[in-house]
């Protein structure tokens, strides 16, 4: 009866997972050195503040939704090409400074329409 | 220059630590703290157990130009804007925040550092002089570091269009020719 009452039962239980997981990464990050964890996290000061004020209650209540909280930082084409070419760019003459390529064209993206 | 506020000297003798730790030169450090000379050179034996590097710094914009090194000094670059357009910070702090942030990324894809943290600092102050900017690659959108007053309308960097000879050392920093600005 239950698997038919909530079919999508452990699919939740593992969003809550990551949610919680990614909250108490982010409140670590951003207690610990801000200005690096703004650069990580790619969120706004803002939005940095709110997390770093969540008490663990909040923290869990936000965690237990059926909707993930965190969401792709990247989403243009360039960024992924470069990512995934990134294995077959090592193989070839450039060496291993192609790796870089999709370091430098994310760190220059400023995400949280900043 | 004598400091007043001993709050103020903890926070500058912990600044030249950190520098020390990541391997700046006695320059870096006499420029960007108020500390005397001789406490400076005290600090740099008893953090790093001897004495500091002597010699002039690299004075010339032409090492970020070069294939690999610009590359790296790009990444670090870009980080550092990242860092300043997002929080505000003392711009010596802003480079070692983005210099360890630049170690991590390099580390992360098994590459040796080519940039030094003085070298670092030194861009930061070409770019502050305006000698040294930031342009777009019109093939990835991404920064790279090119001189200001270059032609770069039609940019495109150094990873889009290797030059020929680009990877072929065995890891060995070579004078690689320019990518192409014009």
């Amino acid at each position: 009866m239950t698997a038919v009452a909530f079919p999508n039962e452990q699919l939740l239980e593992e969003i809550r997972e990551v949610n919680l997981a990614y909250l108490v990464l982010a409140q670590h990050m951003i207690r610990a050195d801000k200005a690096q964890a703004l650069y990580r996290l790619g969120v706004s000061e803002e939005v940095a503040s709110v997390i770093d004020q969540l008490t663990p209650a909040q923290l869990m209540r936000i965690a237990g939704a059926n909707q993930l909280i965190c969401r792709f930082r990247f989403d243009d084409d360039m960024v992924w090409s470069l990512l995934t070419s990134h294995s077959k760019a090592k193989s070839t003459g450039t060496g291993a400074v192609a790796g870089l390529h999709a370091n430098i064209v994310m760190a220059g993206q400023l995400t949280d329409g900043q | 220059m004598r400091i007043k506020s001993i709050v103020s000297e903890s926070r500058q003798i912990q600044r030249a630590i950190a520098l020390i730790k990541l391997g700046a030169r006695l320059q870096v450090l006499e420029s960007e703290t108020d500390l005397s000379y001789e406490r400076l050179l005290r600090l740099y034996k008893e953090v790093q157990g001897e004495s500091p590097a002597r010699g002039m710094l690299p004075f010339s914009t032409d090492w970020f130009m070069t294939w690999q090194p610009n590359i790296h000094s790009s990444l670090f670059l870009n980080i550092y804007e990242y860092l300043n357009k997002t929080t505000a910070l003392e711009e010596i702090d802003a480079i070692i925040k983005a210099f360890e942030l630049y170690l991590e990324q390099v580390k992360a894809q098994e590459i040796e550092p080519m940039l030094s943290v003085t070298r670092a600092w030194r861009l930061v102050k070409f770019v502050d002089a305006g000698m040294v900017t930031l342009t777009s690659c019109g093939k990835c959108s991404g920064k790279f570091v090119t001189h200001t007053y270059d032609l770069t309308a039609d940019y495109v960097c150094g990873l889009c269009e290797p030059p020929a000879r680009a990877g072929k050392g065995k890891g060995i920093v070579r004078k690689l020719e320019e990518p192409v600005t014009h």
